[in-house]
C-alpha cells in the first residue's frame, strides 16, 4: 500500500486551479448557462425586429447600433450574476456537499478563488459571446464595427466582475439557495435602482451606485459622452425640474472596483469562518 | 510517530450550551475504535472538529501529530473522512468526483486512475461508474463516501454514523467494507449509536455523553468489566412467591422482575461459569425453562449503565 503521506499536496494555486475546473464543469452542464445563451439571442432577435415593425431603418452609425444592443447588457449582468454567484456558496452549505469536499486539505478561500475564477470564466464567456453576436450583426448591417465596443466590453466585464461579488457575499451568508438567488436579483435589479431613483429625485447624484455606475457600459457608446442636465417641464402652469444623471467613466470604474473588492474580502471573511453546524 | 488521533481536552461551546466538555481520546495506529454515545453525546461535534468542519473552544485536536485547529491543510492531507452523509455534486459521476477529490490532494492521474478502480471496486461501485450521481440512492451514496475518502490510502479514516439512514441491506453492505477495510493499514475512528454495529466491527469502544468520555478501551476488556447482564426467562407454569424468594437469592442474582405471565427478567452478575450455574440451579429448583437467554447485549448494558450514571 502506498502511504498517502507520500504525495505531496499541491500548491493554494494549483488546488484553485483544479476547484474552477470542476466549477467550470459544473456551469458548462447546467441549464444555466443555455438559458443565457438563450436569453442573449431573444434579446438580441427582439432589438433587431422592433425596428423594422416600427418602419424604421436600423441606424447607420455603428457605435449607435451597436449601443441599442448595449443598453440591455446590465440586465444579462444582473441574471449571469444570479445563476453564477448567488448560490455558489451557500449550496455547499444547504445541499451538504460541504460535508464531501471541507473535510479535504484545501482551504475555504482556495475554494473561494476556484469558484469565483469559475464564474468570471462563464460570465466571459456569456459577454463575449454576446458582443461577438453583436459586432458581427453591426459589421453586416452597417458594413464596419465601432471601436468604442471594446471599453464598453471592458466596462461590462469589470461590472459583471463587482456584481458577481455581490452574489458571491450574498451567497457567504444566506441560509437556502433559492434565498440567495432571489436576493442576488432582487438587490441589483430593484433594491439599488430603487434607491438611485429615489436618490435622483433628492436631487443627489448616486455616484455610489453600482447600478447607476454601470450606465457607463452602454453611455460609452455615444459621441459625445452624455453629461448630466436639467429638463423642465411645464404642467398646469406649474415648472417641473427633471434631473438627468450620467456616470463619469472614471468614478464608475473606481465604484466598481470597490464594490468588487470590498464584497470579495467580505464574502471570503464570512466563508472561511461559516462553520458546518446543521 | 506519533499516535493517529490525539485528542487533549477538546471543548465546543454552542453559546451557553457546551457540547464537547474537555475531551480527551487517544487512538493507537491500525486500531478501529467505535465512538459510542447517545444523540446529542458530542460524537459529531468532536468528528466535525477533528475533519476542519467546526472550530474548536479549546483544547487540541491532532491527527498524525499535526493539530488540525491551526494546520488544517497539512493535517487532513493523511486523512479520509465520511461525516454525517454528505452529499455529492450530482453533475459528476463516480470517476469524475474521485478524480476532483484526488487531484485537491495531489494524486497524480495514473494513481487516480488505478486507485478509482480499486475503491469502486471495494465499494461495490463498478457499474455506476462513469453514471452521473444525481439519481444515486442514498446507499449508493454512502459507499462513495467511503470510496472517497480512501482514494488516496490515508493512514486514518474518520467515520460519522456510516450506516446512518441505510436500509438493512445497504448497512450490511457498508459494515462489509468496513470489515474488508480493519483488514488494511488503517487507523479508523468511527462514531456510531448502534451498539450492535459497534460490538461487531470495532476492536475499541470510546464512550460518550454530554461531550465527556465515559469508557475507553478494548470492547471485551470494557463488557467484562461489568459483570451485571439481564436475563431473559420462559418457563412453563408462571413461579410462585417462594420460587422467586429463592431465585432472588442464588448467587449473582441482584433481582428477578415479571415481565408478563410466565416471562421473567433476571439481573444478574457474573462470569460465563456462574452463568451456567445459575441455569442449573433453576433446573434444580424445579422451572420448567422454555428459554434462558442473555437479553441484552453486554455492550448494551455498559452502554446503559455508564449513561444512566452521566446523568
Amino acid at each position: 500500500m502506498v502511504a498517502e503521506s507520500n504525495i505531496e499536496l499541491p500548491s493554494d494555486l494549483e488546488q484553485s486551479g483544479i476547484v474552477t475546473r470542476y466549477e467550470l464543469l459544473k456551469h458548462l452542464r447546467s441549464r444555466r448557462l443555455l438559458g443565457i445563451f438563450i436569453l442573449e439571442f431573444v434579446i438580441i432577435a427582439l432589438i433587431l425586429v422592433i425596428p423594422p415593425l416600427q418602419g424604421e431603418d436600423y441606424p447607420s452609425d455603428p457605435a449607435k447600433f451597436a449601443g441599442m444592443f448595449l443598453q440591455g447588457i446590465w440586465m444579462l449582468i444582473i441574471i449571469g450574476s444570479t445563476l453564477f454567484a448567488g448560490d455558489s456558496l451557500v449550496s455547499e452549505f444547504q445541499q451538504r456537499t460541504g460535508y464531501l469536499l471541507f473535510p479535504n486539505p484545501v482551504k475555504k478561500n482556495v475554494l473561494f478563488i476556484g469558484k469565483f475564477a469559475a464564474s468570471m470564466i462563464v460570465m466571459l464567456l456569456a459577454l463575449a459571446v454576446f458582443y461577438a453576436v453583436v459586432a458581427i450583426i453591426v459589421l453586416a448591417v452597417d458594413g464596419s464595427i465601432s471601436g468604442l465596443m471594446a471599453p464598453s466590453f471592458g466596462l461590462a466585464l469589470l461590472f459583471a466582475i463587482s456584481a458577481l461579488a455581490v452574489g458571491y457575499l450574498i451567497s457567504s451568508f444566506m441560509k437556502g439557495s433559492t434565498g440567495a438567488l432571489i436576493m442576488t436579483f432582487a438587490l441589483l435589479l430593484l433594491i439599488l435602482p430603487i434607491v438611485d431613483t429615489v436618490a435622483t429625485l433628492s436631487r443627489a447624484k448616486p455616484v455610489f451606485s453600482l447600478t447607476f455606475s454601470s450606465g457607463v457600459i452602454g453611455y460609452i457608446m455615444e459621441t459625445p459622452y452624455p453629461t448630466d442636465f436639467v429638463q423642465t417641464f411645464d404642467f398646469s402652469g406649474r415648472t417641473f425640474e427633471f434631473l438627468n444623471y450620467y456616470p463619469e467613466v472614471s468614478l464608475s470604474i473606481l465604484v466598481a472596483i470597490a464594490y468588487a473588492v470590498v464584497a470579495i474580502a467580505l464574502a471570503v471573511w464570512i466563508f472561511g469562518r461559516r462553520e458546518m453546524a446543521a | 510517530m506519533d499516535d493517529p488521533i490525539v485528542i487533549e481536552n477538546l471543548t465546543k461551546d454552542f453559546n451557553t450550551f457546551k457540547a464537547v466538555d474537555s475531551l480527551s481520546l487517544t487512538v493507537k495506529r491500525k486500531s478501529f475504535v467505535g465512538f459510542l454515545g447517545p444523540n446529542g453525546a458530542g460524537k459529531t461535534t468532536t468528528i466535525k472538529i477533528l475533519t476542519h468542519l467546526l472550530s474548536a473552544s479549546g483544547g487540541r485536536a491532532c491527527l498524525n501529530g499535526i493539530d488540525v485547529t491551526k494546520e488544517p491543510k497539512k493535517a487532513l492531507a493523511s486523512v479520509g473522512a465520511v461525516v454525517e452523509t454528505p452529499e455529492f455534486y450530482p453533475y459528476l459521476t463516480p470517476i469524475e468526483t474521485l478524480q476532483y477529490l484526488g487531484s485537491l490532494r495531489g494524486m497524480s492521474q495514473e494513481y487516480i486512475q488505478r486507485r478509482t478502480k480499486e475503491v469502486l471496486e471495494t465499494v461495490k461501485m463498478t457499474e455506476w461508474s462513469k453514471t452521473r450521481i444525481g439519481k444515486f440512492s442514498k446507499g449508493m451514496k454512502q459507499r462513495l463516501a467511503i470510496a472517497q475518502a480512501i482514494i488516496h490510502e490515508p493512514h486514518v479514516l474518520i467515520l460519522d454514523e456510516p450506516t446512518s439512514g441505510l436500509d438493512p441491506r445497504g448497512m450490511v453492505e457498508v459494515r462489509n467494507i468496513l470489515k474488508e477495510l480493519r483488514e488494511g493499514d488503517y487507523t479508523i475512528f468511527m462514531s456510531s449509536h448502534l451498539l450492535n454495529e459497534v460490538q461487531e466491527i470495532c476492536e475499541s469502544v470510546a464512550l460518550i455523553d454530554r461531550g465527556k468520555l465515559l469508557a475507553y478501551g478494548p470492547v471485551e476488556t470494557l463488557v467484562d468489566g461489568t459483570g451485571s447482564k439481564d436475563i431473559d426467562l420462559k418457563v412453563v407454569q408462571p413461579l410462585d412467591g417462594y420460587m422467586m424468594d429463592r431465585i432472588s437469592h442464588f448467587e449473582g442474582v441482584e433481582g428477578i422482575a415479571t415481565e408478563e405471565t410466565r416471562h421473567y427478567t433476571i439481573t444478574f452478575r457474573g462470569k460465563d461459569e456462574d452463568q451456567a450455574r445459575l441455569l442449573t440451579d433453576l433446573q434444580t429448583l424445579g422451572v420448567k425453562i422454555v428459554s434462558f437467554k442473555e437479553k441484552a447485549m453486554k455492550l448494551e448494558s455498559l452502554y446503559m449503565s455508564l449513561i444512566k450514571d452521566s446523568r
